[in-house]
C-alpha cells in the first residue's frame, strides 16, 4: 500500500502529458548510462532538512529568550592608565589564556631554549596542531567510542585539557571568590600540576571502562549485527 | 511556426508541425514503442488550432525554461512530504542498537544559524557603529568615552530595538562559538573525520580558528576596558610569535604597531565585517557541500 502510494502519479492523457511523458522517457534512458557515484551515508534531503528546520525554529527562538532575558551590558570604556585588577579574555579563549600563564622558561643542560612568553606561543601551535592531522593518523573502521577506546580516551582527555587550562586561567578569581576552595587545593603550583594531570585521569576514566566493555565477548556483535553485515 | 528552436542535446519530437516534422536524428536512440497514445509522432487524437498554439507556446517556454524540472521538483516535493515520512537510519536498516543522539548532529546547522543571525544584526549594528577610539568632546553619562564606546554603549539605547539588536549579536555569537566547539567534539567521538572526509575536518578546523577570530576582533570592537585589555594580550602573543622579526611584522599586520590605537581599532573593524565573515561563509559553503555529496557519516 505504502509503496503504491509512493510511485510517482500517471502523467493525465494530454498533449502536455504526452510532451512530458516523451522527454522524461529519453532523458531517463540518458541517465540510465551514465554510471553514478555511491554516497556513505543518509541523506541530507528530507531526513537532515527536516530535523534541522524543528531545531532552527527552536534555537531561534531560544536566542530571542537569552536577547531578551539576559542583558549584557558593556564595560567601562577603555581606560590604557587604569589596568584592571584582573585582566581576562572572554570565555572561549580562556584555554589559551590559562596556555600563557601556565608555561614557564624551559632549560635544558642550563641553556635557556624558550623564554616563558615564547614557549606560552609555542604551546598555543602545538595544542591546535594535532587536530589537523587527526583524520591521518587514525585509521581503520570503527565509528564508535567503544570500537576505540584509546581514540576516546584521547577526545576526554583533551576535552579535560581544554576546562583544566580554562580554569587555571581564572585561578585568581575563583580564589578571590571562594576562599575555600584555596584551603582545599593548597597553593598555585598545585593548580599547575592539577591542569596537566587531570587530562591524564580523564583519559583513563574514558579508556578502562571501555576497554572492559569492549572485551566481553560478542559485544559488537550483539549490539548491532545488522550493522556490521551492511558494512 | 518554425521558431521552436532545438539546441543539440534537446530533442523536440512531439510538436507538430506540419511544415517542419520532427528530424530522425532527434529521435530517441532506443526505438519507440509499437503501441500507446503517448507516441511522439501520432497524437492520440487530432489537433485543433489552438491545440497546436497552445502546444507550440507551451514548448517554446519549456525548451527555454526546463519548466518540466520545477514541475517535477514540485511535484516530488510534495509526495515526499505528504507520502513519506523520513526514516530513521536504524529503522531504514533495521539496526538493533539505539543512536538517538541525533540532536547532537544538528549542531552545525545551529553554528550556521546563529552566524546568520550574527550577520543580520551585525548589519543592523554596522549602521550606527564608528570605529574611532577619538575621545575629543565626546561624553555620555557625564564621562569621556571613544567614539566607539559611545556609539554602542549610548546611541545603540536611541535606535528603536537598537539593544535587542546588540543582545541577539552577542548571544549569537555565545552560542556560535558553543555550537562549533561541540560539533567538533561531537565529529571527533563519532570518528566522522575518517576517510573520505579527511578535507571537510581540515575545512571545520579552519572554521573553528575563524569562529575565535570573529569572537577575537568582535570583543575588541566596543573599545571598553575588555577591548582594551585582551588587545594588549592579544598585541603581546603576535609580538612574540618566533622569530622577532615576523613578531613585528605580524603585529604591524594584524594589530598596526606594537601599541593599541586607531590603526588597531580599523583593522579589527575590516577584519570583523569584511574580511573574516567572507572567509567564513566561503568555508561554510564548501563545508555544507562536501556534507551534500558525502552524505552524513553513519551514525550507526
Amino acid at each position: 500500500m505504502a509503496e503504491k502510494r509512493n510511485e510517482k502519479p500517471v502523467a493525465p492523457p494530454s498533449l502536455v502529458g504526452e510532451y512530458m511523458a516523451e522527454v522524461q522517457k529519453i532523458e531517463a534512458e540518458r541517465r540510465a548510462k551514465k554510471k553514478f557515484r555511491i554516497v556513505e551515508g543518509f541523506p541530507f534531503w528530507p531526513h537532515e532538512v527536516v530535523r534541522d528546520a524543528i531545531f532552527i525554529c527552536f534555537f531561534t527562538a531560544i536566542m530571542f529568550f537569552l536577547g531578551g532575558f539576559i542583558p549584557y551590558y558593556l564595560e567601562a570604556p577603555a581606560d590604557p592608565a587604569g589596568q584592571p585588577h584582573i585582566i581576562l579574555p572572554d570565555w572561549y579563549l580562556l584555554w589559551s589564556y590559562g596556555l600563557l600563564k601556565i608555561a614557564h622558561p624551559v632549560e635544558l643542560f642550563g641553556y635557556t631554549l624558550f623564554t616563558a612568553k615564547l614557549w606560552g606561543v609555542v604551546l598555543n601551535g602545538l595544542v591546535v596542531a594535532p587536530l589537523l592531522v587527526i583524520p591521518f593518523i587514525h585509521l581503520g573502521h570503527s565509528r564508535r567510542p567503544v570500537e576505540d577506546p584509546v581514540w576516546a580516551g584521547l577526545g576526554c582527555g583533551g576535552l579535560m585539557l581544554a576546562f583544566t587550562l580554562s580554569a587555571y586561567s581564572v585561578n585568581q578569581t575563583y580564589r578571590e571568590h571562594w576562599p575555600w576552595i584555596a584551603d582545599f587545593i593548597g597553593n598555585y603550583e598545585i593548580d599547575a600540576w592539577l591542569t596537566m594531570l587531570l587530562p591524564v585521569v580523564a583519559f583513563f576514566i574514558a579508556y578502562i571502562p571501555l576497554t572492559w566493555r569492549k572485551g566481553i565477548e560478542g559485544y559488537e556483535n550483539k549490539l548491532s549485527r545488522n550493522y556490521f553485515r551492511i558494512r | 511556426m518554425a521558431d521552436a528552436p532545438a539546441p543539440e542535446a534537446t530533442p523536440k519530437p512531439v510538436v507538430p508541425s506540419p511544415a517542419a516534422p520532427p528530424k530522425p536524428a532527434a529521435k530517441p536512440v532506443a526505438p519507440p514503442p509499437a503501441s500507446g497514445p503517448a507516441s511522439p509522432t501520432k497524437p492520440s487524437r487530432k489537433l485543433t488550432m489552438t491545440d497546436k498554439v497552445n502546444l507550440q507556446a507551451f514548448a517554446w517556454f519549456e525548451s527555454r525554461f526546463k519548466l518540466r524540472h520545477y514541475a517535477q521538483g514540485l511535484r516530488n516535493f510534495f509526495y515526499r512530504i505528504n507520502m513519506q515520512f523520513p526514516v530513521s537510519h536504524t529503522e531504514r536498516y533495521k539496526l538493533r542498537i539505539i543512536w538517538y543522539w541525533y540532536p547532537l548532529y544538528t549542531l552545525g546547522s545551529l553554528a550556521l544559524l546563529s552566524f546568520v543571525i550574527a550577520t543580520i544584526t551585525g548589519i543592523i549594528l554596522g549602521f550606527y557603529y564608528v570605529p574611532s577610539t577619538n575621545t575629543i568632546g565626546i561624553t555620555c553619562h557625564g564621562e569621556t568615552t571613544s567614539e566607539a564606546w559611545k556609539s554602542i554603549g549610548c546611541k545603540i539605547y536611541s535606535v528603536p530595538f537598537g539593544f535587542m539588536m546588540r543582545q541577539l549579536h552577542f548571544w549569537s555569537a555565545m552560542v556560535m562559538v558553543a555550537a562549533v566547539f561541540l560539533h567538533m567534539v561531537r565529529v571527533f567521538f563519532t570518528q566522522a573525520y575518517k576517510k573520505p572526509r579527511e578535507l571537510n575536518w581540515l575545512i571545520g578546523v579552519g572554521l573553528l580558528v575563524f569562529t575565535l577570530g570573529l569572537g577575537y576582533t568582535g570583543y575588541l570592537l566596543p573599545w571598553s576596558q575588555l577591548s582594551y585589555w585582551a588587545g594588549t594580550i592579544g598585541l603581546k602573543m603576535a609580538l612574540a610569535t618566533p622569530p622577532p622579526a615576523v613578531g613585528d611584522w605580524v603585529a604591524g599586520l594584524v594589530f598596526g604597531g606594537s601599541s593599541l590605537g586607531q590603526d588597531t581599532l580599523t583593522r579589527m573593524y575590516l577584519l570583523h565585517v569584511f574580511l573574516l565573515p567572507i572567509i567564513t561563509y566561503t568555508l561554510i559553503g564548501l563545508h555544507i557541500f562536501i556534507v551534500w555529496i558525502q552524505g552524513i557519516a553513519e551514525p550507526h
